[in-house]
């Protein structure tokens, strides 16, 4: 079974980053895969989970069967997964796994400043 | 390196160095302008100002190795440095770098290191604050900081000759003056 309106999508992952002697965040390389995913608009209420500070930006939600989505791992340095979707970038703020009934995961990603 | 990041990385060789018991690490004091994932609490950022004149320049006339005379602007300056600490700790860890100020640890990274000379001219402020459902612990204390800045050389020709016009009453009068070395 498939989740309702699947697209191609571009997952980046990023691997651990580390920092320079110099303090500076290394951004870490980043694999890029092709994955399905039902994308839809987030709503306010949606947005409540989000911290305070990322509930202005634009946001979406990201349905995918078997393709996880990953928040940033502050402890092991890793940055949170992005999503490209039509040429646009989005962080991936906060995830929640496997529905009950159909299972599935749902992401909710918001958009990065140009240049991010 | 530029000016401001000799700064920046002499404050952080002088927190990392006198902060704790133990040297804290390069992921411990970071840069405020770093756009990385945020350190596990505690940590220090680091934050160096816009820089300020301070009295006037002094020009220095010397020789360069081809024996050509040279001079320089040398002009003291100033900046204020923001520290601010997060988490529970960082307050110490910013009170015990301030008590270091005079050591040889501090001395090392500063002076010699950076050629910066810090002053604890401000005293802390608690920032601590609401974040999401959690108050953060947040310190924050301005350092002052002077530095020299210093001109390239400049080659200048020595005048060798002076041309001297004298008015009086009833005519005038031109006279060159020669400099013998």
């Amino acid at each position: 079974m498939s989740l309702l309106g699947q697209t191609s999508i571009t997952r980046r992952r990023y691997t651990a980053g580390t920092r320079a002697t110099t303090g500076y965040w290394t951004t870490p390389a980043a694999t890029d895969t092709t994955i399905l995913a039902s994308v839809q608009e987030a709503s306010g209420e949606d947005l409540q989970v989000l911290p305070e500070g990322e509930r202005k930006r634009e946001a979406v939600k990201v349905y995918t069967e078997t393709a996880e989505l990953r928040t940033a791992n502050q402890h092991a340095g890793i940055q949170a997964d992005r999503v490209v979707i039509s040429s646009i970038v989005y962080e991936v703020a906060h995830t929640e796994q496997r529905h009950p009934l159909i299972p599935h995961y749902k992401a909710l990603a918001t958009r990065l400043q140009e240049g991010a | 390196m530029t000016v401001k990041s000799t700064i920046l990385q002499g404050i952080r060789t002088w927190l990392k160095a006198t902060s704790a018991s133990t040297a804290l690490t390069d992921y411990q004091v970071i840069p405020a302008d770093d756009k990385g994932l945020r350190p596990t609490l505690p940590y220090l950022t680091v934050r160096v100002g816009p820089i300020g004149r301070v009295g006037e320049e002094e020009a220095i006339h010397t020789e360069n190795v081809d024996g050509d005379p040279v001079v320089n602007q040398l002009g003291l300056r100033r900046s204020i440095v923001s520290v601010n600490g997060y988490g529970e700790g960082a307050e110490e860890w910013l009170a015990r770098a301030v008590l270091h100020l005079g050591t040889k640890a501090a001395t090392d990274a500063l002076d010699n290191g950076a050629g910066i000379v810090v002053v604890a001219s401000f005293d802390p402020t608690d920032l601590s604050a609401l974040v999401d459902t959690e108050i953060e612990a947040r310190v924050q204390q301005d350092f002052e900081v002077f530095f020299e800045l210093e001109s390239d050389d400049e080659v200048f020709v020595e005048a060798e000759t002076f041309v001297v016009y004298t008015d009086y009453n009833s005519g005038s009068l031109e006279q060159t003056l020669t400099i013998t070395p």
